[in-house]
């Protein structure tokens, strides 16, 4: 490497003096927006809030969250942007909740996360965050193939416990999310050996209950709205909804409750979520705000027509329901693997 | 007769048409734009939809992926860079038409045949959606994993240069690709420990590395000083819509297998348009050789590839609207879309909605259509873009190239990866390594993994199941055969000596 | 700058091997063949099958050609000290966007990279630094209000929304 432009290069710009002048402009704009620096105002949100979904774009969470953005936005007069970190399957998105500053300026959706630390992939706590309200819980369904030999949940049930490594089940997703932890709660309470359960990860309900019809799977579980299709047009059938009561779209899908006479709700929660340490008049303020969006008839429409079942928990249960959840998962985790 | 009156008395009103024009218009612009995906602008498309009725509201979003998909284009044939991913197989040999003034020209032809081609996809989604759909839902991961080795094929025929180079350019994606949590074990792989790494490398940072950023350093090493010149492209032209009107049937034979391609892999859940067009263009290899002159040839393959990537989308509505299974996070949002406006998907939807459902079908078309003349819009205006001088175009483009990047994945950390693939871009372009492989293996690696592995989990480690299920022997043997066929060919020809390696990279060019 | 085939093929070997070994570390399931190693294990063998290929190409090119034994051949833009600041240049800058963007926001740091880039090109101040506050107003307008993408805003933080 030569220089032979040196008599060029007196002409030019240095990268120095371009640097220097560079400096020296931005020393004159920081100046000049210290001495405009506004007083801060008392009330929040006084600029857009930004929620976090730990999910891409187009999933379940991010219908839930854009939804919920646009009635925030109604009631709190900011914008409250959906942010989709859906890396990872979640962990990066949780762990922007977790580490952005507890100013009401970052929000964030939670669902089940209790497996990321059983699994080695972060250090999730329920002492992370500030709950604020849980506003959706979806009942897992339990669906086999259409020509499946299995007619009722009761004979799936025995068959699993007589041979826990004949069936494959799929996990739509990856094998700690809500729904496999739904099913393999229900496999504990009824006594099958979950060591030797055959759980088979995958991309998500949709592909999963695709796998189901080409019958690459014995068993998705998902939720109901999530197989509707497939269940209309005959090609699957939901053997139970893991629920007390019956859903009103789909009446003739016997409960768990029915079927084996366990009082049992399994399935996936969604809640509003900040970092710990959220000041205490932002969270009363977020708390109530989601509780009047909660009754408000026309969002209830909006998640009811999207396939979202809402289901209403305080900051104080959602706190307590949270840590009973994390348990309860690592207890479950625990028993699947060795 | 009536269904079709009532549907185009549904679609032929103002509001429907105003809001495909504004979707259009915002289509355009997005997938010129690298790292704005046609997914992302539909998602925030939603909550507008909202307040539209459902035939507006579907028609907004079809246009708009029909157009995401052809303007993906622009910037690749001007600029070297992929506006989408779908646009990423040919834009080399789009490029290298575009420095030779052919670039209007060839922009011309991949508007007529993104239209033919996404009309196709319609049109086999208006005719046979139902029994298609029942053929998509066959494919297991057994058949998906046939399906990944058969693209993986496709490497072979997107590597203009040596084999091996290709083959590692290959391996180098597969990598790439298993960077992150691994989704069957859920263990980190090639973190070292950093968090950002556990989200993996993302597809589209990487691709704009790739491409954008090399190029601006590419850029860096042509002109030393006051690169105040512009593109070559600029030559006034004669009006090309009549031209790629006509000249379409040149490449006819082209069209409609990359058509086919398109519906067929756009119905699989999965694989959507940018392994569409992947295949699509190896397939033509063969054909193209056969034309007379280099840019013959180049247009031969480049324009199947087009006509694939947009009949991919509407071959990904098929299993969305008869079983509601989303073939990509596009589909996936329409899905919701529909859920919301009482248009469940489900056989049923042509029997209970019959009207509202081909009025959407009607609008679809009816988009792609749109896109002849608004595509000729977007070139013409697009060329506007060129008359600025490279050495302010190139720092603008570094900007959108960050931000792009930075809206996808929404972390800084994807500025890393823009800057670190851009680096590796241009030493892999320096070296006559293809890019085009690479992104492939990104494409395809996860796919080949997951398929793989969950089926041994399903068959508790049986090889054998590969070749148990009907659809997956068929697509086993084809793939076996498409690997040995050529390999036994080349052991004969091998006789006569050793092929000279083509000249992979361009020439340096010397400014000084 | 070209690397010869030779360099190219220690290199690559060198690369699958350390992936194959990384690979080779990684659990597999008790139950089960095929762990989270095994594609890695794979890539890593067939890249340094690769490289080694590559390498046997490189010898023999350079028992062929007289005096063909080279390592690294600077390109021609590598003799010119303006093109070599340049390509340094845009990594830096990014590299200092990256650093500097959280505290002092997207606004102030677009404006830098643009007008700073485009003037050391173009060397035309008021074009450069025109162009910058532009594509950053264009930029903030489209992503940040329309896409509504959260750039970072540093500094400028406590003035949005009002």
């Amino acid at each position: 490497m030569l220089v032979n432009h040196a008599s060029r290069m007196s002409q030019s710009f240095t990268l120095g003096k371009l640097l220097s002048r560079a400096g020296c402009k931005l020393a004159a704009l920081t100046l000049a927006l210290g001495l405009a620096m506004p007083t801060m105002a008392a009330e929040w949100p006084s600029r857009p809030v930004s929620i976090v979904v730990p999910a891409g774009a187009g999933g379940g969470s991010d219908g839930t969250a854009r939804i919920l953005s646009k009635y925030l936005k109604q009631e709190l007069g900011q914008q409250f942007n959906v942010i989709n970190l859906g890396q990872g399957g979640g962990v990066v998105g949780i762990q922007k909740i977790i580490s952005s500053k507890a100013d009401g300026y970052t929000l964030g959706i939670l669902f089940n996360y209790a497996h990321y630390k059983e699994m080695g992939q972060a250090d999730f706590q329920a002492s992370d965050f500030t709950p604020i309200g849980q506003y959706n819980f979806d009942l897992a369904g339990f669906q086999v193939k259409a020509d499946s030999p299995f007619t009722n949940l009761r004979q799936a049930l025995d068959a699993l416990k007589a041979d826990p490594a004949k069936y494959a089940i799929a996990c739509a997703g990856g094998c700690g999310g809500s729904w496999p932890m739904a099913v393999a709660g229900l496999l504990d309470a009824w006594q099958v050996d979950l060591q030797k359960v055959r759980m088979i990860p995958g991309q998500g309900a949709a592909a999963a209950m695709q796998d189901l019809a080409a019958g690459g799977v014995d068993f998705v579980p998902c939720s109901l709205p999530e197989a509707d299709a497939l269940l209309r047009s005959e090609k699957v059938r939901s053997l139970a909804v893991f629920g007390s009561e019956r859903q009103a779209a789909y009446p003739d899908v016997p409960t768990l409750k029915e079927e084996t006479g366990l009082d049992l709700e399994l399935g996936s929660f969604r809640a509003l979520v900040a970092p710990a340490g959220l000041p205490d008049d932002i969270k009363v303020k977020l708390e109530t705000t989601l509780e009047k969006i909660y009754n408000d008839p026309e969002w209830r429409k909006e998640m009811e027509d999207r396939g979202f079942r809402p289901q209403w928990r305080n900051a104080e249960v959602f706190g307590e329901y949270l840590e009973q959840h994390t348990r309860d998962v690592q207890a479950l985790i625990g028993k699947l693997n060795p | 007769m009536d269904a079709i009156i009532n549907a185009f008395s549904m679609v032929m009103t103002f509001e429907v048409l105003v809001v495909m024009m504004i979707a259009a218009l915002y289509g355009l612009s997005v997938g010129a734009i690298p790292g704005l995906t046609a997914s992302m602008a539909v998602a925030l498309m939603v909550p507008v939809t909202f307040f539209m009725d459902p035939v507006p509201a579907i028609a907004a979003i079809v246009t708009m992926a029909a157009m995401a998909i052809f303007s993906g284009d622009l910037p690749a044939v001007y600029m070297r860079m992929p506006g989408t991913p779908a646009s990423a197989a040919y834009t080399e040999p789009c490029h290298g038409l575009s420095q030779r003034g052919l670039g209007e020209y060839a922009l011309s032809m991949s508007a007529v045949s993104s239209a033919i081609g996404g009309s196709v996809g319609v049109l086999a989604l208006i005719l046979c959606a139902p029994f298609l759909a029942e053929f998509a839902l066959n494919f297991s991961s057994f058949e998906y994993f046939w399906l990944a080795c058969m693209g993986l094929t496709a490497a072979i025929a997107v590597s203009d240069s040596s084999p091996v180079k290709g083959a590692v350019s290959l391996l180098l994606g597969l990598l790439v690709a298993s960077v992150g949590l691994d989704p069957v074990s859920g263990e980190a792989r090639f973190t070292f420990g950093n968090a950002d790494l556990l989200g993996g490398l993302g597809f589209i940072p990487v691709i704009i590395g790739l491409f954008a950023v090399a190029e601006i350093l590419r850029f860096c090493t042509r002109n030393s000083r006051a690169g105040n010149s512009r593109q070559a492209a600029l030559v006034p032209q004669k009006p090309m819509l009549l031209q790629a009107l006509r000249d379409i049937f040149k490449y006819k034979v082209g069209v409609a297998r990359g058509s086919f391609v398109g519906v067929l892999v756009g119905i699989l859940p999965g694989a959507g348009a940018d392994v569409a067009a992947y295949i699509s263009y190896a397939m033509s290899k063969r054909a193209a050789a056969r034309r007379t002159t280099p840019d013959e040839v180049n247009m031969a393959k480049i324009v199947p590839a087009t006509a694939a990537n947009n009949a991919a989308v509407g071959g990904s509505f098929i299993p969305a609207t008869v079983f509601g299974i989303p073939g990509d996070s596009l589909t996936a949002i329409v899905i919701g879309v529909l859920f919301m406006k009482g248009l469940n998907p489900g056989p049923t939807i042509f029997t209970e909605n019959a009207d509202m459902i081909n009025a959407v079908f009607l609008a679809f078309l009816l988009a792609n259509l749109m896109l002849i003349p608004f595509g000729f819009l977007a070139i013409k205006l697009f060329k506007r873009v060129l008359q600025v001088p490279q050495s302010i175009l190139m720092p603008v483009i570094l900007a959108f190239s960050i931000v792009g990047a930075f809206a996808v994945e929404n972390t800084l950390f994807a500025i890393a990866i823009i800057l670190a693939f851009g680096v590796i871009g241009f030493f892999m372009e320096e070296n006559g390594f293809p890019l085009a492989p690479m992104i492939l293996g990104i494409v395809l690696g996860p796919m080949l993994e997951e398929t793989f592995i969950t089926s041994m989990m399903r068959a508790q480690g049986d090889l054998m199941v590969f070749f148990e299920r009907p659809v997956s022997l068929a697509l086993a043997i084809i793939t076996l055969s498409l690997w040995l066929l050529p390999l036994l060919l080349r052991l004969f020809k091998r006789r006569t000596g050793i092929a000279p390696e083509s000249p992979a990279h361009r020439q340096e060019e010397c400014t000084q | 700058m070209k690397f010869s085939d030779i360099t190219l093929g220690v290199s690559f070997t060198l690369l699958g091997l350390a992936v194959l070994v990384h690979g080779q570390q990684m659990k597999t399931s008790p139950f089960f063949q095929y762990g989270a190693g095994f594609f890695p294990s794979i890539i890593g063998s067939l890249l340094a099958v690769c490289g080694v290929i590559l390498l046997i190409k490189g010898i023999r090119l350079t028992l062929v050609q007289q005096g063909g034994f080279w390592l690294v051949q600077a390109g021609p833009w590598m003799r010119d000290r303006e093109r070599v600041i340049n390509f340094v240049l845009v990594p830096l800058l990014v590299v200092a966007f990256v650093a500097a963007i959280e505290s002092v926001g997207f606004p102030l740091c677009s404006v830098l990279l643009v007008g700073l880039l485009c003037q050391r090109f173009s060397g035309r101040p008021l074009l450069s630094w025109v162009t910058a506050v532009l594509v950053t107003v264009f930029l903030y307008l489209f992503f940040q209000q329309l896409m509504s993408v959260q750039l970072p805003m540093g500094v400028l933080t406590d003035y949005q929304g009002r």
